[in-house]
C-alpha cells in the first residue's frame, strides 16, 4: 500500500510526505479571477482545473463561498464552477447528508475532495476503513487538505465585527489575509483586523485540533510566505505525479520551497500540536 | 512467509458482520488462511493469529463466555469487528425476559469479558475494513490502529455519547463527519451542528470514531488508563 | 425401535447454516431414525427490547434481528406499523418495497448456496465456485446498496414506503445489472444441477421424498388476508416434542409453530407449490425451489421497477402516532414471517410479537432426515435452509386473539 500511516509527533510536525514544492498557477484563468491584489498562489484551484480538464477525476468536491463567512458544498464538474469556488476560506463548511446522496446517485467516479484538516481525516478513514456499507470509498480519488489554524464561529465572529467596526454580515464581500492583518471588504470599504484579536473568535474544538498542515491528506496546500505563492506538501506518490502532471501541462509553476516558508509552516504546525496538547487536557 | 491463521466466529450476532466479511472472501484468501463457520468447521481448540469476533457476548450465557475465553486464550491478535462486538450496538437495549430463555438478560461488548486488541464498530463495517485492518496491523503503527485499539479499551459509544462528549461540550467544529457515518440517518446539521434524533439512533458507534475530536478524545483517554492500569500493577493495586 | 439393532447418537454442531445450532441423530444400523435440533444462539429478545419504543426505532432494530433477511423484517414491521397506525404507501413506495424484499431474497438463496456448495463439488473444484458464487452474491448485494440505502439493513425502508426513489437512470442501471446477473447465474445453476447429480453426499436427497402440508401466503411479497395468525401456537420445543428430549435440547433457544397445530413447510417450496404448481417432492427440490425462485424473481424485479414513476413519492410523509393493532405479513427468504404490534396511546409499542419462518421448519428437518444414513444427517437442516438469529427471538402468541 502507498499510503503511510499518519503520527501525530510534534518532533516531526509536518508528518510523513513525499515532496514539498513552492508553487504558482500559470493558469490565466486563475490569475484573472484572483486579482492582481491576492496573495495566495491559486495551486489548488489550478490543480483542480488540471484534473478536471484532463480527465483525471470526474468532480471535485469543494466549499464555495455564498457570502461573507458562509459557505456552501458543491460537487464542480466544469472549470467554470471550479473558478468560482476559488479563494481562502474562513469558516468550515459542513459535510451534509445531501452530499452522500449526490455522490452515490451521481454518474461520477474518481471524485477529488478539496476540505481542511479535519474533513481530510474523516475521508482517509472512509477511504482506508469503511466502517460503512455505503461509504462512498471507492469514489474519493484525492484529498486535497488546505491549511488550517483554526476556523471561526461565524457568529461570534460576524457579530465582533458588527460591534467593533459598524459592518453589518450583509455588506461584506470579502475576507482576505495580509501578513497578521485581515482584510475585510464591505459595501462601504474595508477594514484591517489583527489577526490576534479575531482568534477569540476561533471556534473551541478547533483549539484542541492538533492537525494544521492535513496529514491524513493526499496533497497539502497552504499559503506561503512568499506572496503569489502556494505551499504544496505532497504525502503519497499519487499527489506528487499529479502535482508534477498539473506543471507539465502548464497548469503550475513549480519551484524549490524556500527556508523561510518552510520553517514557517513547521513552526506553525508545531504550534497547532502543543496548542491541542494544552487544550485536550482540559476536556479528557 | 506463511499466511496466518485467521479466524472468524460469531457469539449469537445477526450474522451480518460474518457475511459482510464473507463478501471479501476471494480477496481475504490471498492473504490469510480463512477459517469460518460459513465454510466449513472451525475448531476452536487450535491456535489463530487473528480471530475476528462477531456479535455481542450475552453475559447470562456461560457456554459462551467459555467460548469467549477459549478464542481469546488461542489467538494473538482478538478482533471485536461490527458494533455489538465492538460497542454493544442495538443489542444493549436487551432486557432479557424472553422465551424460552428468559434469563439471557444483558448483553455487552465483547471487551468486557475478555481483553481485546482492537474494536471495529459498523453495523455492519463495509467488506473491505477487514482488509486495510488486516494491512494496517502488519504494518503496527498508525493513527487510526491507535483508535481501533482505544475503542476496545472504552466501548461506551453511541450517538448519545458523540453529542455529550463531543456537541454538547462546545467541542464540535461542524466538519459534517458523523452526518455522513450513520447507517440509520439519525444525525442532522441544524445551524451547522449535529443534532441527534433520539429515536433513529441504534447505538452502532460509528459516528463517534470518525468524529476527529471524538477519536482525539479517545485515544487519549486510553493513553492515560493504560498509564493508570500500569501504575496500578506497579503499586499493587 | 428394532431390538437388536445397534442404535448409536451423534451430536454434531452444525456449520454453514446462518446461525448456532446442533443436530442430535439417533441411528439404527446407520440410518437416522430420529432427530433434535437444537438452536444454540442466546435469545436476544428483540420483542421485549422494542416495548416503551418509537415505531421509528423499532423498524431499525427489528433489522437487525437478522443479518441475512434484514430486509424481510424491515418489511414485515413497517406493514405492521403501517396496518396499526391506518397509512399505507403510495404506489412507488410498494412497488420498491416488493423488488427490495426480492433482491434480499436473491441475496439469501445465493448465500445459502455459497453454504451448500461443499456438499456438491470435489475439493478441487470447490474453491474456484465458492468464489464465483460469492461474486454473484456481491452483484445481488450491491443492487441492495442502491435501492435501499444500504446492502445490509436497508434504512430507505421506513413506515410509510420507501425513503429514496431511484431515478430513472438509476433504474435502467438496475435492469442492465439484472441482465447480466441473470446470464451468470442461469449458467451457475446449470452447472451446480450436474454436479449435484454426481455427488455422493447430494444423491440421497435426490431418491428421499419428503412433501408435508405447505403454507404460504404470497408468491412475491406476502399477503396478511391470506393467512389466519390465531391459528398460529408457537409452543417451546420440549413441548411439541412431548417431552423426553436430550438434556442438551432443552436449553433449545427456539421455539416451534404450528399451524391449525399440525406442522407446516413454509419457505420456496411451498410458495412455489401454492401458486406455481410445483410439485417437486425429494429434499432436493428444496434447492431446485430456491433456483426456480431466485429466476421468477429476478423477472417480477424488472416488472415492478418499470412500473416505477421515477418522479412520484415513494413514501407517505405523514404519520400519525395513535393507539392500534397492526399485522404485517411477509414472505421472507425463508417462508411467512408474521410481526404483530400493539401500539399505546402514545404511538409506542406496548406488545410486539415475531413469529419467523424457521420456526415452522424445524419439525421438518428432524422428520425428513429419518432414513438417511446418518453420515449425512446435516444436509437435511442445511437443505431447509434454517436461520438462528431470527429463529431465537419469539414467545408464545395469545391463542384467544
Amino acid at each position: 500500500m502507498a499510503y503511510q500511516p499518519v503520527v501525530i509527533d510534534p518532533e516531526n510536525p509536518l508528518g510523513y510526505y513525499t515532496g514539498i514544492y513552492l508553487a504558482q498557477t500559470a493558469d490565466e484563468r486563475v490569475k484573472r479571477k484572483l486579482g492582481p491584489d491576492y496573495k495566495g498562489g491559486g495551486a489548488v484551484t489550478s490543480i483542480l482545473l488540471y484534473l478536471v480538464e484532463h480527465g483525471v477525476v470526474d468532480a471535485v468536491v469543494v466549499a464555495r463561498r455564498k457570502k461573507g463567512l458562509y459557505g456552501e458544498t458543491i460537487i464542480a464538474k466544469t472549470p467554470e464552477e471550479i473558478l468560482e469556488a476559488t479563494g481562502p476560506k474562513w469558516s468550515i463548511v459542513p459535510y451534509t447528508l445531501g452530499l452522500r446522496e449526490k455522490l452515490t446517485s451521481m454518474d461520477v467516479g474518481r471524485v477529488a475532495f478539496v476540505g481542511l484538516p479535519c474533513q481530510a481525516q474523516f475521508l482517509r478513514q472512509v477511504k482506508m476503513f469503511p466502517l460503512m456499507e455505503s461509504d462512498f470509498s471507492k469514489k474519493i480519488y484525492l484529498i486535497i487538505s488546505l491549511f488550517c489554524m483554526g476556523t471561526f464561529a461565524v457568529e461570534s465572529f460576524l457579530n465582533y465585527i458588527k460591534k467593533s467596526y459598524h459592518v453589518s454580515p450583509d455588506e461584506i464581500e470579502n475576507i482576505s489575509i495580509n501578513g497578521d492583518e485581515l482584510v475585510v471588504k464591505h459595501v462601504r470599504g474595508e477594514i484591517r483586523i489583527p489577526i490576534r484579536d479575531a482568534l477569540f473568535h476561533l471556534q473551541h474544538g478547533c483549539l484542541t485540533c492538533p492537525d494544521y498542515t492535513g496529514l491524513f491528506a493526499d496533497l497539502s496546500a497552504g499559503k506561503a510566505l512568499k506572496p503569489g505563492f502556494t505551499l504544496l506538501i505532497t504525502r503519497t506518490k499519487l499527489a506528487d505525479k499529479i502535482v508534477r502532471e498539473a506543471s507539465n501541462t502548464g497548469y503550475l509553476k513549480l519551484s524549490e520551497p524556500d527556508e523561510e516558508s518552510l520553517r514557517i509552516v513547521i513552526e506553525k504546525a508545531r504550534e497547532k500540536i502543543m496548542r491541542s496538547y494544552k487544550y485536550l487536557s482540559t476536556v479528557l | 512467509m506463511s499466511k496466518p491463521a485467521i479466524l472468524i466466529y460469531d457469539l449469537g450476532g445477526c450474522e451480518g458482520c460474518p457475511l459482510s466479511i464473507m463478501r471479501v472472501y476471494p480477496q481475504l484468501i490471498n492473504i490469510a488462511n480463512v477459517y469460518t463457520k460459513c465454510l466449513g468447521k472451525v475448531d476452536l481448540d487450535r491456535e489463530y493469529d487473528y480471530a475476528v469476533v462477531t456479535g455481542p457476548i450475552c453475559i447470562n450465557s456461560p457456554e459462551h463466555v467459555e467460548e469467549l475465553k477459549k478464542i481469546r486464550k488461542n489467538s494473538r491478535v482478538l478482533i471485536a469487528y461490527g458494533s455489538c462486538a465492538s460497542v454493544g450496538g442495538i443489542i444493549l437495549y436487551a432486557r432479557g425476559g424472553q422465551e424460552p430463555r428468559p434469563e439471557h438478560r444483558v448483553y455487552a461488548p465483547i471487551s468486557r469479558v475478555v481483553r481485546v486488541d482492537y474494536a471495529i464498530p459498523g453495523c455492519p463495517p463495509a467488506p473491505q475494513m477487514l482488509i486495510s485492518l488486516l494491512n494496517c496491523i502488519r504494518r503496527g503503527k498508525g493513527y487510526f490502529l491507535d483508535l481501533f485499539r482505544a475503542v476496545a479499551l472504552n466501548p461506551k459509544l453511541s450517538g448519545f455519547d458523540l453529542m455529550d462528549e463531543v456537541v454538547l461540550n462546545g467541542l464540535c467544529v461542524g466538519c459534517g463527519a458523523c452526518v455522513l457515518s450513520c447507517p440509520t440517518n439519525a444525525l442532522q446539521m441544524i445551524d451547522n451542528r449535529p443534532d441527534l434524533i433520539p429515536e433513529k439512533c441504534i447505538r452502532c458507534g460509528t459516528c463517534t470514531v470518525r468524529c476527529p475530536r471524538f477519536s482525539q478524545i479517545l485515544i487519549q483517554r486510553s493513553r492515560l488508563l493504560q498509564k493508570a492500569s500500569s501504575l496500578s500493577r506497579i503499586s499493587g493495586v | 425401535m428394532v431390538d437388536n439393532a445397534l442404535t448409536t447418537m451423534q451430536r454434531q454442531v452444525l456449520d454453514r447454516i446462518g446461525g448456532e445450532a446442533v443436530f442430535i441423530v439417533f441411528a439404527s444400523n446407520g440410518a437416522a431414525s430420529d432427530a433434535y435440533f437444537v438452536s444454540k444462539a442466546p435469545v436476544r429478545g428483540f420483542e421485549k427490547l422494542v416495548r416503551g419504543k418509537n415505531p421509528v426505532f423499532v423498524v431499525n432494530a427489528v433489522m437487525r434481528i437478522c443479518g441475512i433477511c434484514h430486509a424481510a423484517h424491515g418489511i414485515a414491521s413497517t406493514e405492521a406499523f403501517e396496518d396499526a397506525m391506518g397509512v399505507s404507501p403510495p404506489r412507488n413506495g410498494r412497488l420498491l418495497r416488493e423488488a427490495i424484499g426480492l433482491i434480499n431474497r436473491i441475496q439469501s438463496h445465493l448465500l445459502h448456496l455459497t453454504l451448500l456448495l461443499p456438499d456438491i463439488y470435489p475439493r478441487d473444484e470447490l474453491l474456484g465456485f465458492t468464489v464465483k458464487t460469492i461474486k454473484l452474491y456481491n452483484k445481488a448485494t450491491e443492487l441492495l446498496g442502491i435501492l435501499g440505502g444500504a446492502p445490509t439493513h436497508p434504512p430507505y425502508l421506513v413506515i410509510g414506503g420507501v425513503a429514496k426513489t431511484p431515478s430513472d437512470k438509476v433504474i435502467v442501471k438496475i435492469m442492465d445489472e439484472l441482465e447480466k446477473f441473470n446470464e451468470e447465474f442461469v449458467a451457475l445453476r446449470e452447472d451446480v444441477e450436474r454436479k449435484a447429480l454426481e455427488s455422493p453426499r447430494i444423491k440421497p436427497l435426490l431418491e428421499k421424498e419428503y412433501y408435508p402440508e405447505m403454507l404460504a401466503t404470497h408468491l412475491f411479497y406476502g399477503d396478511r388476508f391470506n393467512i389466519n395468525p390465531s391459528k398460529i401456537r408457537v409452543v417451546r420445543y420440549e413441548e411439541y416434542r412431548g417431552g423426553n428430549v436430550p438434556k442438551e435440547a432443552e436449553e433449545n433457544t427456539s421455539m416451534i409453530a404450528l399451524y391449525e397445530d399440525r406442522i407446516v413447510e413454509v419457505g420456496p417450496r411451498a410458495r412455489l407449490s401454492i401458486y406455481k404448481g410445483f410439485d417437486g417432492k425429494t429434499l432436493w427440490d428444496l434447492q431446485l425451489a430456491r433456483f426456480m425462485e431466485v429466476e421468477i424473481d429476478v423477472l417480477q424485479i424488472n416488472r415492478l421497477l418499470e412500473r416505477i414513476d421515477p418522479h412520484d413519492e415513494s413514501s407517505t410523509k405523514l404519520l400519525t402516532y395513535r393507539p392500534g393493532k397492526g399485522l404485517g405479513v411477509y414472505e421472507a427468504p425463508r417462508g411467512v414471517l408474521i410481526h404483530r404490534v400493539e401500539l399505546d396511546d402514545n404511538g409506542r409499542v406496548s406488545d410486539y410479537k415475531i413469529i419467523v419462518p424457521t420456526m415452522f421448519n424445524i419439525p421438518h428437518m428432524e422428520i425428513g432426515v429419518k432414513g438417511l444414513p446418518s453420515s449425512i444427517a446435516d444436509l437435511v437442516p442445511r437443505i431447509y435452509d434454517p436461520c438462528i438469529p431470527c429463529a431465537t427471538h419469539v414467545v408464545e402468541v395469545d391463542r384467544n386473539e
